[in-house]
């Protein structure tokens, strides 16, 4: 599956989640290629345990640990561990119910915006959640994706070249 | 080959066991463990760390408990702490306790990466000029921006699956 795959496949449970990490940052305009997908989701209990259920279904495990190690993947689990690294049959996703830099789910959901990709409508975290993300995380790979960020923010706000007004052909005499 | 599991630092050990690292240097010294931080150590540590808090019980007496207990998993699903008096003290989840210790520990080695050490450095340079002297390709990103996000979450699904086919035909 795709990562779009993914994200239709936990929209379509009814999951309330933003989309953040890298996917986030390519729907903005990142050329850095990213093979997982990243969300935060709304920690109220119905949510987590659509939640639950979905990664279930998709036979997720931990990613970096060693193969067949206990794991059960339910509501409680989450609740307990609210930040989880999986490995799943339709790809690789992390699930957390905050983002360091932006704060709770509600403050995620505020600091987002909607795509639309086709019939799918999922939100993604902005561009300056992503980069406060990126700075209060401070791992190496967090602060080495900070300068490309910072300039799409800043392309994103240049004023776009205004189009050349259509002018009309000159009446032949 | 397989290779051996890297041991852990210090930070992803006190994530596996689920304490602060300094609880986790006291246990040390106490227990007289030394500094060597091993998958197998943090379950042990953790499974004494909850005896400690759920009954009481001293670490040095909590700790030598932990590895025969972890032992009986599969073949026990609950193992029980019982009083001298018959009754039961403590009873654990083995199976989902050791899901916890899984979790925690997923999370040390991929999620929390050791962070950078001190202050940031301060940028003098920020937005575009910033990427350029770090290297990146601005004119990719201005390509990009041309584009829908539609498009761009397109793209990266389609290069995606050009580099999974690379890795899939590699020798």
């Amino acid at each position: 599956m795709t990562l779009l795959g993914m994200v239709r496949g936990l929209v379509e449970a009814d999951v309330r989640l933003v989309v953040i990490g890298g996917v986030a940052a390519n729907a903005h305009g990142s050329a850095r290629i990213t093979d997982d997908l990243d969300v935060c989701y709304d920690p109220e209990d119905g949510n987590r345990r659509r939640l639950a259920m979905t990664l279930a279904a998709w036979g997720a495990y931990l990613r970096g640990v060693e193969p067949g190690l206990p794991f059960v993947m339910d509501e409680r689990a989450l609740r307990t561990t609210p930040v989880m690294t999986l490995i799943t049959a339709q790809g690789s996703i992390d699930v957390m119910d905050r983002v360091l830099g932006v704060g709770g789910f509600a403050d995620v959901l505020q600091d987002s915006e909607e795509v639309e990709v086709g019939d799918l409508r999922f939100r993604v975290l902005s561009l300056a959640g992503l980069i406060r993300a990126k700075r209060a995380a401070r791992r190496r790979k967090d602060l080495d994706q900070l300068p490309e960020l910072e300039a799409l923010l800043e392309l994103s706000r240049r004023p776009r070249p205004l189009k050349p007004p259509e002018t009309t052909p000159p009446a032949r005499a | 080959m397989l290779l051996a599991p890297r041991p852990l630092t210090l930070g992803q050990y006190a994530t596996a066991v689920g304490a602060p690292k300094r609880w986790v240097q006291n246990a040390h010294a106490v227990l007289g463990l030394g500094a060597v931080y091993t998958p197998e150590e943090a379950r042990r540590l953790a499974f004494a760390r909850l005896l400690k808090q759920a009954c009481g019980m001293p670490l040095v007496a909590a700790y030598p408990l932990a590895a025969p207990s972890l032992a009986g998993w599969p073949g026990r699903r609950t193992w029980v702490l019982e009083r001298q008096t018959g009754a039961a003290a403590v009873a654990v989840d083995l199976e989902r306790f050791l899901s916890d210790c899984n979790i925690r520990l997923s999370l040390a080695r991929s999620w929390y990466a050791e962070r950078r050490r001190g202050r940031p450095p301060k940028a003098r340079r920020r937005g575009v000029a910033w990427a350029k002297w770090y290297g990146v390709d601005v004119t990719l990103l201005q390509e990009s921006l041309k584009r829908t996000p539609a498009e761009r979450l397109r793209a990266l699904d389609a290069n995606l699956d050009f580099l999974k086919s690379l890795r899939f035909t590699g020798r």
